[in-house]
């Protein structure tokens, strides 16, 4: 076979596969995506009444409806008014494809960071990381959605 | 130099789409969506159609420069492969939101006073793909023009 050929044949292959990377990813991350709502991934908030603690959770039940595994990382923090750390949590789940993963991340924030005792109200950003990541990590979408309070 | 009328059509067609199109657009459109897609995905969108329309243009005078020149020259390789590394370029546009140097990687950015919303989409693998396939289209002109203008064996004059 001449070297043209090979290559010209090549290139094909190859074009199709990367037509077939784009799509397989994209359904797999949007498909996900679209299965995020209020009813898989809820933000709890509890007050300690003895100590004055606040617990934040996240309980997340998301479902990968693509072809392919996804890794899906998910961080949150709160930052007071001086973009000081007050409280991190994060968790790594794999959800395989066409399954559903039921996981939760915590925070305990210490009551002298909600003065008021009114956490809504309280001064200081809320941020969360959304890391989704599929093809062996390779193809991915990350969302950093901050919100300020106070 | 041949005149090809397919290539000026073509090439009338892709200065209409991509150059006159998103030029005009501003204009055609309310100046409130321009201002609500730079807020709600933090994109100039009017210096997008400006990007745009000046790769309309390098792609209609690529079309035309194509279709005027004879494939077997040399001048005919050297705009296969600007084409090439032109259509390599538009990808890396189409993956980057508009921006080249991203090298794959979008990133969507709005929010208000109280909320930032940051979104970042990595297609670099889809950018490296389709480097690796530019190049291989690239190697097989070199190569097919190496073959078109090697004299043949048996043209040799017998001493």
């Amino acid at each position: 076979m001449k070297k043209t050929k090979v290559i010209g044949l090549s290139t094909r292959i190859l074009f199709i596969l990367t037509m077939l990377i784009v799509v397989i990813s994209f359904y797999s991350i949007i498909g996900f995506i679209s299965s995020i709502s209020g009813e898989t991934f809820k933000l709890n908030m509890d007050k300690n009444e003895s100590t004055g603690d606040w617990a934040l959770t996240l309980n997340a039940s998301p479902t990968n409806k693509g072809f392919l595994d996804l890794s899906l990382f998910i961080e949150l923090t709160l930052f007071d008014s001086n973009d000081q750390v007050i409280a991190r949590g994060s968790k790594h789940v794999l959800v395989k494809a066409g399954e559903s993963e039921t996981f939760s991340v915590a925070l305990n924030i210490p009551a002298e960071f909600v003065p008021s005792g009114d956490l809504e109200n309280a001064k200081g950003t809320f941020q969360m990381e959304l890391r989704v990541r599929t093809l062996g990590d390779l193809v991915g979408l990350t969302q950093i959605m901050k919100i300020k309070g106070g | 130099m041949k005149v090809n009328v397919k290539s000026i059509i073509v090439a009338a067609i892709a200065l209409i789409l991509f150059t006159i199109l998103p030029l005009a657009s501003p204009k055609l459109v309310a100046p409130e969506f321009f201002k609500a897609a730079s807020a709600i995905w933090g994109i100039d969108l009017v210096s997008l159609l400006n990007k745009v329309a000046v790769i309309g243009f390098i792609m209609a005078a690529l079309i035309l420069l194509n279709g005027m020149a004879e494939k077997s020259s040399k001048t005919g390789l050297i705009l296969s492969i600007t084409s090439k590394i032109f259509w390599f370029i538009v990808v890396l546009f189409i993956l980057g939101l508009g921006k080249i140097e991203n090298f794959g990687l979008a990133v969507l950015s709005g929010g208000s006073d109280n909320v930032s919303n940051i979104v970042t989409v990595d297609l670099r693998l889809i950018a490296l793909l389709a480097a690796v396939i530019v190049s291989l289209k690239i190697a097989n002109l070199i190569l097919e023009f190496r073959d078109r203008t090697s004299i043949p064996a048996q043209a040799l004059p017998k001493s």
